[in-house]
C-alpha cells in the first residue's frame, strides 16, 4: 500500500468521526430549536392568561404552539441520543419511541383542539382545556434529562 | 435547489440574519426581569429558534420537509413581535431607542410582519420553493438589530 494511500485512510479514520457529530449535532440543534420554540410560546401564553401581558395575544400563542408540536415528532426522528445536558434527549425516547411518539401524537391532537377553542371563543373558551391539553411535565419526566 | 446553492445560500441567510442566535434566555432567567421584558424575549427568542431551524433547512443539515411549518410559525410569532414592544419598559437587549424612534421601529416590524406573513401563504399555495425564492428579503433581522438591539 502506497503511503498516499495509507494517508488517506488515516486521514479518513480522524476525519469521520467529526463529521459524524457535527450530523449529529445539527440534529440535536434542530429539536432543541422546536422545544424552545413550545416553551418561549407557552410561557408567553401563560403570561397573557395572568394579565402580564396583552389578552388579545392568547390565540396567536395557541397557534404557534401548535405549529410546534406538529414539528417535534419529525424532529426526533433521527436516532441520536442527546449529549446528558440538562433538557437534553434521553435514550428512552428512541428505546420506548412507539410510547414516545404516541405522546406526541396526542399532544398535536390536544393541541389542534384547543387552537380551534381559541380562535371560536378565546381564553373564555380555551382557558379551561388549557391544563389537560398541556401534558409537557409527563414526558420531560420520562424522556428529558432533569435539571437536578 | 443544489446541495452548492444551499450551502451558499445558508450563508448569505446567516451573514443577513447575523446576531439573531443570541443564547436563549431559560425560563429562571426570565423570572426576574419585568413581564414586559420577559414577554418581549418570549417572542424574540421564539423567532430566533425558527429563524435559526429555517436557516439549518437552507444549509442542508436537516431535511425541507417541514419549511411551510417553519415560515407559518415565523410569520405567526412576527405578527406577535410589535404588540410586545408597546408597553415602553426599558430593559433586556431592547435600545431605549425602539421606544425614542417609534415610528420608524413600528413601520419596521409591520414590514417584517407583511413579508413574512407572504412568504408563508405562498410556501402553503406554490410550495417551498417559491417562498424560498424571496425568503431573505423576508428575514432582514439585522438591519433592526443594528439600530434597536444591544450589540452582542
Amino acid at each position: 500500500m502506497n503511503r498516499l494511500v495509507k494517508f488517506g485512510m488515516a486521514l479518513a479514520i480522524l476525519v469521520a468521526p467529526a463529521v459524524a457529530q457535527a450530523d449529529d449535532q445539527d440534529i440535536m440543534n434542530y429539536r432543541k430549536q422546536v422545544m424552545t420554540t413550545l416553551g418561549q410560546q407557552a410561557a408567553a401564553m401563560n403570561m397573557t392568561l395572568q394579565g402580564k401581558a396583552p389578552a388579545e395575544q392568547f390565540v396567536s400563542h395557541v397557534k404557534t404552539m401548535h405549529l410546534a408540536i406538529t414539528q417535534a415528532k419529525k424532529a426526533f426522528e433521527p436516532k441520536v441520543v442527546g449529549d446528558g445536558s440538562i433538557g437534553s434527549a434521553k435514550a428512552e425516547v428512541w428505546a420506548n419511541w412507539a410510547d414516545f411518539s404516541k405522546r406526541i401524537d396526542e399532544q398535536v391532537v390536544k393541541l389542534a383542539a384547543l387552537e380551534k377553542a381559541a380562535v371560536e371563543g378565546g381564553a373564555a373558551k380555551a382557558g379551561p382545556m388549557i391544563q389537560a391539553s398541556l401534558d409537557c411535565q409527563s414526558c420531560h419526566k420520562m424522556y428529558r434529562v432533569p435539571k437536578n | 435547489m443544489t446541495r452548492r446553492n444551499k450551502f451558499l445560500a445558508s450563508i448569505v441567510f446567516a451573514t443577513l440574519i447575523s446576531g439573531t442566535m443570541a443564547p436563549v434566555a431559560f425560563a429562571a432567567d426570565a423570572a426576574a426581569k419585568p413581564d414586559a421584558v420577559a414577554y418581549r424575549e418570549a417572542i424574540m427568542n421564539t423567532l430566533d429558534v425558527q429563524v435559526a431551524a429555517l436557516g439549518q433547512i437552507l444549509s442542508g443539515a436537516t431535511p425541507d420537509d417541514q419549511v411551510v411549518s417553519h415560515l407559518e410559525a415565523i410569520a405567526e410569532t412576527a405578527s406577535q413581535a410589535l404588540k410586545s414592544f408597546e408597553a415602553k419598559v426599558e430593559g433586556g437587549e431592547a435600545l431605549p431607542v425602539v421606544w425614542q424612534k417609534w415610528d420608524d421601529f413600528s413601520a419596521r416590524m409591520k414590514d417584517f410582519q407583511v413579508k413574512t406573513r407572504t412568504a408563508a401563504d405562498t410556501a402553503k399555495a406554490q410550495g417551498k420553493d417559491a417562498a424560498l425564492a424571496n425568503i431573505l428579503d423576508a428575514l432582514r433581522c439585522k438591519d433592526c438589530h443594528d439600530i434597536y438591539r444591544k450589540k452582542q
